[in-house]
């Protein structure tokens, strides 16, 4: 991470000079008036931020029992409708890519990128059955599906958690004020957004999934993580498992991580990071 | 992660006070993004306007929104293409197209010549004079994004960029139009501030146009 940034460190001049110019020039007296629009803008914003802020804790209540899933070995599914697509895509990269460097893969994948398929179950069963399909083939108990429905093209998304929930999934929905009050119990963890403003609500959502993604890393390495420090920590490899897992012994205690990036064998002594070996000793 | 969750790391492991720190944690972020968006209002608000009036020009002469972005930047730009396009049947709608969905053209690109000419190439095959380039970094160092710019230029398009931190290398270029800047040290913070930027310039377009967004 670079160094904390101030405004002041960024002058008009590093912005291009046809802006700066036409800010003071005859067309001032309408941009002015049209900036207030922005500023309505704005703070249409707020209260449904203000809002999530005193609702914290369904939003760690959520990331805690994610963390769960995902130490005993189940992957996340997202997936939504219109801008929620967006967001579901969004989701799984966060977790497969973490932004921050050392932060282990999770398992996550978006239902809607699969266009072929979505097409096809689309035009045969209609769109509202094509999350249920997709999440019939794919998902296993210990998963987590984390739909997303805003405004009211939400047929699918709903859909796709009563089926995910049926198959013991854990269920959390990602929603408006709208479906929060309509269809409360339709998810395991309901996090809602107080506003009927789709596009504001979009922008909570990113806020709450960066933050349930911070949180589910927080969980999962209080609750086992010995190799999650700054350094790689080395362990003898006790057990392969299926799906390039091993259980490795290390000098505090074992651990289930990740062979996928070397071929380590039963008694190999492997460098560990982050649930992720980078070398065999 | 350390840093930001002090307690967690002393040892001792007391679930009720890791979901106590939790909980400090995500409040303590939910006022960051609040004084973030306040603090883009404040540097940006007119040339947002100014921005959305332009966009609305182009639209009106017949110019597309080709809209681009890395990882997370590419839902965005997918997001905001998804607005153009539809936001209800009463609602205006323009023609804008994401260059990162297109998963065959970008892996065919990446996989033949290198990602740095993702955004570029595609630009140079599919944009017009009167069209619109739009991109998104949190960094602002997305050499695909630098190249693209300079590309939509030569083209004669309008050229959107949004970026974080101090601006990144998209604030040395000559080949914007606009620029956005979030300032934050943290990508998602940047990201949540962005998606407020686009959403806005598509609500003031809508507005050019005698409309109110839906939801509004």
């Amino acid at each position: 991470m670079s160094s904390q940034v101030s405004s002041s460190q960024v002058s008009s001049s590093q912005v291009c000079s046809s802006q700066v110019s036409a800010r003071h020039g005859a067309g001032e007296q309408v941009i002015r008036a049209a900036a207030s629009d922005v500023v309505l803008a704005f703070e249409r914003r707020l209260a449904p931020a203000l809002d999530l802020a005193e609702h914290a804790s369904d939003l760690v209540a959520a990331a805690r029992a994610m963390a769960g899933r995902f130490a005993a070995g189940g992957k996340l599914i997202a997936f939504g409708t219109g801008a929620a697509s967006t967001d579901a895509q969004h989701v799984a990269v966060e977790f497969v890519h973490p932004v921050i460097v050392g932060k282990r893969a999770l398992p996550a994948i978006s239902l809607n990128c699969d266009v072929a398929s979505l097409t096809a179950i689309a035009a045969d069963a209609g769109l509202g059955q094509v999350f249920a399909h997709q999440l019939a083939k794919l998902a296993e108990p210990a998963d987590i599906a984390l739909g997303i429905a805003v405004g009211t093209d939400r047929s699918g998304v709903l859909a796709g958690l009563r089926t995910a929930r049926a198959a013991g999934l854990l269920t959390v929905a990602l929603t408006d004020a709208r479906l929060a009050v309509s269809e409360d119990g339709r998810a395991d963890h309901l996090l809602a957004v107080r506003s009927a403003d789709p596009r504001v609500v979009k922008e909570i959502h990113v806020t709450i999934y960066h933050l349930l993604w911070e949180l589910v890393h927080v969980f999962i390495e209080q609750a086992a993580c010995i190799t999650c420090s700054d350094s790689a920590v080395p362990g003898m490899v006790v057990a392969l498992l299926d799906d390039d897992l091993a259980v490795i012994e290390t000098s505090a205690g074992q651990e289930e991580v990740s062979v996928a990036l070397v071929a380590a064998r039963v008694g190999d002594t492997i460098l560990v990071h982050a649930g992720e070996a980078i070398a065999v000793m | 992660m350390e840093s930001l969750y002090p307690f967690l790391y002393e040892g001792a492991l007391d679930p009720a006070k890791v979901v106590a720190e939790a909980h400090r944690s995500t409040v303590d972020k939910m006022r960051e993004i609040i004084d973030l968006r306040a603090e883009v209002l404040a540097r940006s608000d007119g040339l947002l306007a100014e921005c959305a009036k332009d966009l609305a020009a182009r639209f009106r002469a017949g110019g597309r929104l080709l809209a681009f972005g890395n990882g997370g930047s590419a839902t965005d730009a997918a997001d905001l293409v998804a607005l153009f396009m539809y936001q209800g049947a009463d609602v205006v709608s323009f023609p804008a197209i994401s260059l990162s969905s297109d998963v065959a053209v970008l892996t065919a690109l990446a996989n033949d010549i290198g990602v740095e000419v993702m955004f570029a190439r595609q630009l140079a095959a599919l944009g017009k004079p009167a069209d619109i380039a739009f991109g998104l970094s949190t960094s602002g160092n997305s050499e695909n994004l630098l190249r693209a710019f300079d590309q939509a230029r030569r083209a004669g398009m309008m050229t959107v960029g949004v970026s974080g931190y101090d601006g990144g290398k998209m604030a040395e270029l000559e080949s914007l139009d606009y620029l956005f800047i979030t300032p934050s040290t943290s990508v998602h913070r940047i990201q949540e501030a962005q998606t407020t930027i686009y959403h806005v310039l598509a609500e003031l377009v809508v507005a050019e146009f005698g409309q109110s967004p839906v939801g509004t």
